[in-house]
């Protein structure tokens, strides 16, 4: 098999950059590139999207048990009137964080973890378009995550810790009412992480527009492609409106503006309008990588493709675009005029439609399928039931007379747990066990898992299931306490028990990962093949765990879940038949000359470089300017940084090995790449580097 | 890639391999990140303006306002300065397209002194406002017009250094034709801050009610 | 799994999905009578909003039903038992069979496109109806007009007994909000430091008070009764402890209690403890809150002024720190014909029920002394309270039990 069809598109050169000569090596002679892929020195140094995914993944986990402790203390304050389990003051920052952990923390990197993994295998590339930026979003969102998750400790338990809310409305937030430093974490924390989404974002649509593997045009891409990179446009145009909001709020707090300073003239519903320009498509960013997985999902275990392809995506876009079209739904009391109430009341309604489409086609691609109710089907199936319900009650909200009743109190908790804990975690979780074999090679306990799942399900509704009740009884959000006369105590008691047994469900998915992992050491790491759940995307086409270089060859796609049709063909009689076994199809990762960027060092230095200007910016603005030097240095390392290293051991060098998979259909030949030199060239992608660095600043 | 390249290829040829053959949509990775940030940009300002016509007009009567502090024919000026330096960075880009590496400089270094021309009547600009009255803090039309034009020089500041960065680049030879993209990519940033600063010129100073 | 186990897991699901909805529907049905319910409205508008609403409940129900009937019911039919491990030749399948490969279906797709839309459609016609008639809120030029003021935490009433709100209220009062039956009240709502809402979920929805801004708002009750009411946009620490009542009177009862808070508080007789218990009201109490008739500022007589703006004109001034000490305190002219005080978070009468009857000064019940005291001694142990920060009531530790007597005994007479 050659190449000679193609000029000289390797797989490699999705990777190879349109690079000039190398720059002069060690040009300051102080740093050379990280060797190695051993150790836990690879991981802080690794620009692999796999790796990147994985410690996504790990710091969404543990920021969700802070967040899930901190709903607890909810809990346990509101099980009973007049708790006083925590005070009033502790329990704003309790409720504050929890939505700002749950939000930024735990939902998006959860997503961040499955679009930084599976991006770049789903549209068949071998990295992401800018590997080291990529773990530069990493560490920047995890310095975020840190700064903001220390304000619970500094100073005192909770003494230091945002209180006015994820919604921050001014002129609550400003220094007069909010005089702690828990506004200024809130609002610099949010910053660093939407410099991380930002730069992630851009890195992500570059990779889906750019480094599609040959054939794979935008309507073979797989559903989850398609939902998270509309994610990421949400996010590219979102990002910036919270950033505007959050540095005026910081103006005001820093320097004495004025722009919430009701006194000088301002109006506070200015805040509420940049927050929820960006706080409505970010709740499109919470559910959509959701109904991507869920899209995966499902079609594997009914053994369908996934029913209406192009209805799905187009649903998906369209609830992109409306997504824009709806923020001031959540401003139905706030007086913005009748008349743009009666719009947003209209153009909320109709944003159900595309939502409505999703559930139908998820249901169709069940109708008459062979369902195999395993753990990731369970969470699939879950997340359509429970977020119909979620569903269901926001279009109540959208009837805004009616909304008048409903904003503000347990309805609409109720309402925005069904849709981002009963859509998008349940979906997310159902893909760690979908994905899991994928990244570790092993499967976790189908066992604990399906137990996991139902004692999560149960406590979610137990836990919000009342809240509707309690809502529509007249209980506000945000109360640290209520009286014992106004009759919510029975509700509250039984959703604090719920809460509880959510608890437990996650303490068994832990307790299931720990388990698994033992088991599957002591029976000496079984291999568990590229395909355990006979699927259908590129990602299952390889090695599991995946190997650093992806794919072994090139994939030449010639239609939607090309994997699968690659497994399967369909005989005379239209019976699908086996064409192919999978460990034919699939490659093995043996291929050991493929030519991958380097560690590098600067992407945790940049990192650690934010998180000073970060708290400088909070406690002193001395610190915050010595950290831009620091950071601006880091920038000019970054660009200097030698794009591979001569030295460097463990790389492989560039020769054929011949090793052939023995595919008789593909176009793509043995895996020789023996002019595909392509190295990461680090100046041109330094550009960006430098203006996101300068937002920070 | 990079070694079939030989230092003698033409930009024009880089061009022809970067966008030929290594991205699905033949634009090269860099550029459309460039692209795609610079439409994230387009939120950013749009935010800033709208803040700031949102709150323009929220002063008291005898506030110090637009009329008070405005001089058109200055700002002007300093506005066909930077349009100016459009100018001259489509003739750096072109210049090194041509492998005119000594014309590059001249054009890098040409873009970078009307920027800064252009930042320094800024400077220059704030300072007179503020000695008739206008600080930061004073009102909402004073907090909103630094913040928004102060978003914007620093985005031009930025701009400079990264002019800078390729000067520097250039005399030290790592600024070669076949590099001639980053300069293009460089320069769509440049374009992009001077065309929000025609958005900004018009609705802040031209049209102030 | 066995069949058994499956049958339990079955069984299972059927009970959390069905006992959450008859839990639901029960709670709704059985617990009407919350005092804050939204689901049993008292109010014309309130009664306009349910009645908008509950068709929508239903058709959502129905979609509800028939959405979790439609996933239960593909379980049931079309799961398939296969291996446990998923380690056999065909994964967690026990076959090599696959169902008909169906790819989708244009026509049902853009049926169950446009049949919502058009449900959607019907029902934002009549949202946006009653959106326009709930909207219409002026009340006539000369009926009365509220201007409700909210800051942290509590509400201040200003009444307008001829409609006109650019001229000095005719009397203050706070937290309790009274109104006549039959009638719409319109509430000119504001607030004095951050974003607050005003809500009697059993007469109408929420409205914001926005700083800086004055929004119009129209209640009425149908009939006579007592309604809570709570603060529904977070305002800060005592966001929960913000609450208010409005009670609804008969015309001749409302024209009673009307011409009562007009009236000016007199002093009490020389030498008795109520006596004693002014004088320390004075020196500790006075400068923030007003009793019309009793306290003075800058040596002239307090009237029904209005805080933050000297001149008595345009009320509910955004005030700075200095003014939030100085000032923002509940009006005590008529303190004991409410039946809560602090935010409406305590009760001001023991055993004095839900009906309370307001002008019935003997039936009250019982005054609830010990949290008033306690409340006057140290009430940011009560309500928290950020009071360094010049927001809610500094405690008042350093009165001995006497003068906290005193002062009760002297705050009993304001009626």
């Amino acid at each position: 098999m050659t190449i000679t069809d193609r000029t000289i598109t390797a797989p490699e050169e999705t990777l190879a950059l349109p690079a000039g000569p190398t720059i002069a090596h060690r040009p300051l002679g102080v740093f050379t590139r990280p060797q190695g892929s051993e150790g836990w020195t690879s991981w802080l140094f690794t620009v692999d999207h796999k790796r990147i995914g994985i410690m996504y993944g790990a710091a969404a986990l543990f920021f969700f048990l802070v967040g899930g402790a901190e709903a607890l203390f909810i809990r346990l304050q509101l099980a009973t009137p007049n708790g006083s389990v925590i005070g009033a003051g502790t329990y704003n920052g309790v409720f504050t964080m929890h939505g700002v952990t749950m939000v930024f923390l735990v939902i998006m990197p959860m997503a961040a973890a499955f679009a930084n993994y599976l991006l770049p295998l789903q549209v068949g590339a071998r990295d992401v378009a800018f590997p080291r930026l990529n773990a530069f979003s990493f560490w920047c969102f995890l310095a975020g995550g840190l700064l903001l998750t220390s304000s619970v400790l500094i100073g005192g338990w909770f003494q230091n810790a945002p209180d006015g809310g994820w919604f921050a409305y001014a002129p609550n937030t400003g220094l007069l009412f909010s005089p702690s430093k828990g506004i200024d974490f809130y609002a610099v924390g949010l910053q660093i992480l939407g410099v991380a989404s930002l730069v992630s974002a851009i890195n992500l649509i570059v990779t889906v527009l750019n480094m599609r593997t040959k054939g794979m045009s935008f309507f073979r891409m797989p559903v989850l492609t398609w939902m998270l990179l509309i994610t990421q446009f949400l996010l590219l145009f979102a990002l910036p409106v919270i950033t505007v909001a959050l540095f005026l709020l910081m103006f005001d707090r820093l320097w004495d503006a004025n722009f919430f300073n009701v006194e000088a003239g301002a109006d506070p519903l200015l805040w509420q309008h940049l927050f929820w320009i960006f706080g409505h498509p970010e709740v499109y960013i919470l559910i959509l990588p959701a109904f991507g997985i869920v899209s995966e999902i499902i079609p594997t275990f009914a053994r369908k493709p996934l029913f209406g392809y192009h209805f799905m995506v187009a649903s998906g876009i369209a609830i992109g675009f409306m997504g824009w079209g709806v923020w001031a739904h959540h401003m139905f009391t706030s007086g913005v005029g009748p008349l743009s109430v009666a719009a947003f009341s209209v153009s909320t309604m109709f944003i159900a439609v595309p939502t409505g489409v999703k559930i139908l086609n998820w249901l169709a691609t069940m109708y008459r399928g062979r369902l195999r109710f395993t753990t990731p089907m369970l969470y699939a199936v879950g997340v359509v039931s429970m977020f119909t319900i979620g569903g269901l009650s926001g279009v109540t909200h959208s009837i805004a007379p009616s909304d008048t009743q409903q904003t503000d109190t347990y309805y609409i908790v109720a309402h925005f747990h069904y849709v981002i804990f009963g859509g998008a975690l349940l979906g997310l979780f159902g893909g760690f066990y979908f994905w899991w074999p994928k990244a570790f090679g092993y499967k976790l306990s189908e066992a604990w898992g399906k137990a996991s799942f139902w004692v999560m399900l149960i406590g979610f509704n137990f836990t919000f299931g009342p809240m509707h009740i309690l809502g529509l009884q007249g209980m506000s959000r945000r109360i640290a306490t209520y009286r014992g006369d106004e009759g919510f105590a029975f509700w509250n008691m039984v959703a604090t028990i719920g809460a509880f047994v959510i608890a437990v469900g996650v303490a068994m998915f832990f307790w299931n990962v720990y388990v698994s992992t033992r088991n599957w050491r002591r029976a000496g790491r079984p291999d568990v093949g590229p395909d355990p759940w006979d699927a259908r995307g590129l990602e299952w086409m390889t090695a599991s765990p995946v190997p650093e270089h992806n794919f072994d060859e090139d994939i030449q796609v010639d239609r939607l879940d090309h994997f699968w049709h690659r497994k399967y063909g369909v005989d005379e009689n239209h019976r699908v038949v086996r064409a192919a076994p999978t460990s034919e199809v699939a490659h093995d990762g043996s291929n050991t000359n493929v030519h991958l960027p380097s560690p590098s060092y600067w992407p945790i230095v940049l990192g650690g470089g934010i998180l000073l200007v970060g708290y400088g910016i909070i406690y002193n603005l001395w610190l915050a300017a010595a950290g831009l030097v620091f950071l601006v240095a880091s920038i000019y390392g970054w660009i200097l940084e030698p794009a591979d290293d001569p030295d460097a051991a463990g790389h492989h060098d560039d020769h054929d090995d011949g090793d052939d998979h023995g595919d008789p259909d593909s176009n793509g030949g043995p895996s020789g790449n023996g002019e595909s030199a392509s190295a990461e060239e680090p100046e041109s992608e330094s550009a960006e580097t430098e203006e996101e660095a300068a937002t920070i600043g | 890639m990079a070694d079939t390249m030989t230092s003698e290829t033409t930009a024009a040829e880089a061009a022809t391999h970067a966008e030929g053959h290594h991205t699905s949509t033949g634009i090269s990775n860099e550029k459309l990140a460039m692209w795609v940030f610079l439409g994230s940009e387009c939120l950013l300002f749009g935010g800033l303006i709208s803040t700031y016509m949102f709150n323009k007009g929220r002063i008291g009567p005898d506030d110090v306002g637009p009329d008070d502090v405005f001089d058109i024919p200055f700002t002007s000026v300093s506005s066909f300065v930077l349009l100016m330096s459009s100018l001259t960075m489509v003739f750096a880009v072109s210049s090194i397209a041509r492998g005119d590496l000594r014309g590059n400089r001249i054009w890098l270094a040409t873009t970078a002194a009307l920027g800064a021309t252009f930042v320094a009547g800024q400077v220059y600009e704030f300072t007179a406002f503020y000695s008739e009255g206008l600080g930061f803090t004073t009102n909402l039309f004073g907090s909103a017009f630094y913040a928004l034009t102060g978003f914007h020089g620093a985005h031009v500041t930025i701009g400079i250094i990264m002019l800078m960065s390729l000067y520097v680049m250039s005399v030290r030879g790592n600024l070669g034709p076949e590099r001639a993209e980053t300069v293009e990519i460089i320069g769509l940033y440049w374009h992009f801050v001077d065309i929000v600063w025609i958005v900004i010129f018009t609705i802040v100073y031209l049209f102030p009610q | 799994m066995s069949g058994r186990a499956r049958g339990l897991v079955w069984l299972s699901s059927l009970l959390v999905i069905f006992g959450a909805i008859a839990l639901i529907v029960v709670a709704i049905v059985v617990d009407k009578d919350h005092p804050l319910s939204t689901l049993s409205p008292v109010g014309r508008q309130g009664r306009d909003i349910a009645e908008l609403i509950n068709p929508i409940f239903i058709v959502a129900g129905v979609v509800f039903f028939l959405v979790q009937g439609a996933v239960l019911a593909l379980w049931w039919r079309y799961r398939v038992a296969g291996s446990e491990s998923g380690d056999g030749e065909f994964g967690y399948y026990d076959d090599d069979e696959f169902p008909e490969q169906t790819h989708g279906n244009n026509r049902l797709e853009i049926a169950w496109t446009i049949v919502p839309t058009v449900l959607l459609a019907v029902i934002s016609v009549f949202t946006l109806v009653a959106l326009f008639a709930l909207d219409d809120v002026k009340a006539s030029e000369d009926d009365l007009v509220v201007t409700v003021i909210g800051q942290q935490w509590w509400w201040e009433y200003q009444y307008h007994l001829d409609g006109d709100t650019s001229t000095p209220p005719d009397f203050v009062t706070a937290n309790e909000l009274v109104i006549p039956v039959g009638q719409d009240v319109a509430l000119d709502i504001k607030s004095r430091d951050v974003i607050h809402s005003f809500w009697i979920p059993k007469l109408n929805g929420k409205r914001d008070a926005v700083p800086g801004r004055s929004h119009d708002w129209v209640i009425q009750a149908e009939e006579p009764g007592r309604f809570r009411g709570q603060c529904t946009e977070f305002c800060g620490l005592s966001h929960g402890y913000m609450k208010m009542v409005a009670v609804a009177l008969p015309s001749d009862k409302f024209a009673q209690w009307k011409n009562n808070q007009r009236t000016a508080a007199t002093a009490p007789e020389e030498g008795t403890d109520e006596a004693a218990g002014w004088e320390t009201f004075e020196t500790q109490c006075a400068s923030c809150h007003v009793i019309v008739g009793l306290t003075t500022r800058g040596g002239k007589p307090d009237t029904w002024r209005i805080y933050g703006d000297a001149s008595g004109g345009d009320a509910g001034g955004y005030l700075d720190a200095e003014t939030l000490v100085a000032g923002a305190a509940p009006n005590l002219t008529h303190l004991m014909t409410r039946s809560t005080f602090a935010g409406s978070a305590f009760d001001l009468y023991l055993d004095a029920g839900e009906d309370i009857p307001y002008l019935n000064l003997a039936d009250r019940g019982t005054l609830n002394r010990g949290e008033l005291e306690a409340w006057i001694f140290n009430a940011p142990e009560r309500k928290p309270a950020d009071a360094d920060d010049l927001r809610g009531m500094p405690a008042r530790t350093g009165l001995s039990p006497d003068d906290i007597d005193n002062v009760v005994a002297f705050l009993s007479t304001l009626d």
